[in-house]
């Protein structure tokens, strides 16, 4: 355990986990891949897989995973234990929550972030370790920027 | 003491209906309307419709001046981000949760929940007692020992009707401890190297799920014929 912590390269291919899959998560998956990176992307829905680059689930450095993000068996056919990188994309802020919870406390996830797109919530994560993103922020800055000018 | 209790399912209604019962103050967050219904024809005007995370929902429970949180939703990402909210954003001195998954109570415990009900391992330990005649019973996990001690108790079983059973020969490891010896009468005593056990005595002991497995071994083998 300690070994691969000291072994593994800090840049360079990683194992990747994204929880949800949606027009953004399939987008950071793409990216990933380009980077070099092996991707695994959980969704009880397998129809949302339709968002994925079909040529990147064929080479299979897309995988999709039929599952839930909060259960350890689900986690654990996407590899969690040998994961560099999870992000939990999901519409769901609060089920986002727990993944990355999970991927610090029970694998020990290295890099862990999370959607949450409820601002009140979004600020509290921090105090708890969870590296929480507002995407709906982001793009209503820009939306903002837009109609302000 | 105010109380909110996130989810007002049966479990919710029933802990609602003790705490009022005892005199206490309390709310109950639901995000269906029917169930709000049904709760305040329950336990008097307490619901507060809509959903736990959004905090002006807490608020208007009365997050600020709550002693308690207690989560009770079949979600456990609801019933953490419940206790989190109300840890983090409204400083409530208690917070507790059931948690529906297993595989989430070393998480639960690690992200500073204060009581965890495990309802699956509940319901196991409730099951196994009733079908078996199970002469160890795991009472309560004792938690914060930081090596899974539970208090136990040991029923003597009839097979001990016609002989005794020193308390001094229960195989007890190290680590493992009687605290309390309660006779078939009602009587109690402390633990005492003379007291010899009968058939329908009870013992409760503090230990692991190895002593667990080692009492219920040596007690099946019976009382030994001398």
């Amino acid at each position: 355990m300690i070994m691969s912590q000291i072994t593994r390269p800090l840049m360079g291919p990683k194992n990747a986990i994204i929880i949800g899959c949606n027009i953004l998560s399939s987008s950071i998956a793409s990216s990933l891949v380009e980077q070099g990176d092996k991707v695994y992307v959980l969704d009880p829905d397998d129809r949302a897989f339709d968002w994925l680059e079909e040529a990147k689930v064929e080479s299979q450095r897309i995988v999709p995973i039929v599952g839930d993000g909060s259960s350890r068996k689900d986690l654990e056919r996407a590899n969690a234990s040998d994961t560099d990188v999870l992000l939990a994309l999901s519409e769901d802020d609060i089920h986002n929550a727990l993944v990355a919870q999970i991927a610090k406390h029970t694998y020990q996830t290295r890099i862990v972030a999370c959607r949450i797109d409820d601002r009140k919530l979004q600020k509290m994560y921090p105090a708890l370790g969870v590296h929480a993103i507002n995407t709906a922020d982001i793009s209503s800055e820009l939306f903002l920027d837009t109609a302000g000018s | 003491m105010h109380t909110i209790i996130v989810g007002g399912e049966k479990i919710g209604v029933s802990i609602g209906e003790w705490l009022v019962s005892e005199g206490h103050e309390i709310a109950v967050i639901d995000f269906d309307k029917n169930a709000c219904t049904n709760i305040d024809e329950a336990l008097g005007a307490v619901s507060v419709f809509g959903v736990c995370m959004n905090v002006n929902v807490l608020q208007k429970a009365g997050a600020e001046r709550a002693d308690v949180v207690i989560a009770t939703t079949t979600r456990d990402d609801v019933n953490l981000a419940a206790c989190q909210i109300a840890k983090q954003m409204y400083h409530v001195p208690r917070t507790v949760s059931i948690i529906n998954d297993q595989d989430n109570a070393d998480l639960f415990d690690s992200l500073g929940i204060d009581l965890i009900v495990n309802l699956t391992n509940l319901l196991t330990s409730h099951i196994q007692e009733g079908i078996t005649s199970n002469v160890v019973a795991q009472l309560m996990p004792i938690s914060g020992t930081g090596n899974e001690k539970s208090l136990l108790m040991l029923r003597v079983p009839r097979e001990y009707s016609n002989s005794t059973l020193p308390l001094k020969s229960l195989p007890l490891p190290e680590g493992a401890a009687v605290t309390l010896v309660i006779r078939r009468d009602g009587t109690v005593s402390f633990p005492d190297e003379t007291i010899m056990l009968q058939a329908g005595d009870e013992v409760l002991l503090i230990g692991s799920d190895v002593v667990e497995r080692e009492l219920r071994d040596f007690v099946a083998r019976g009382p030994t014929i001398i």
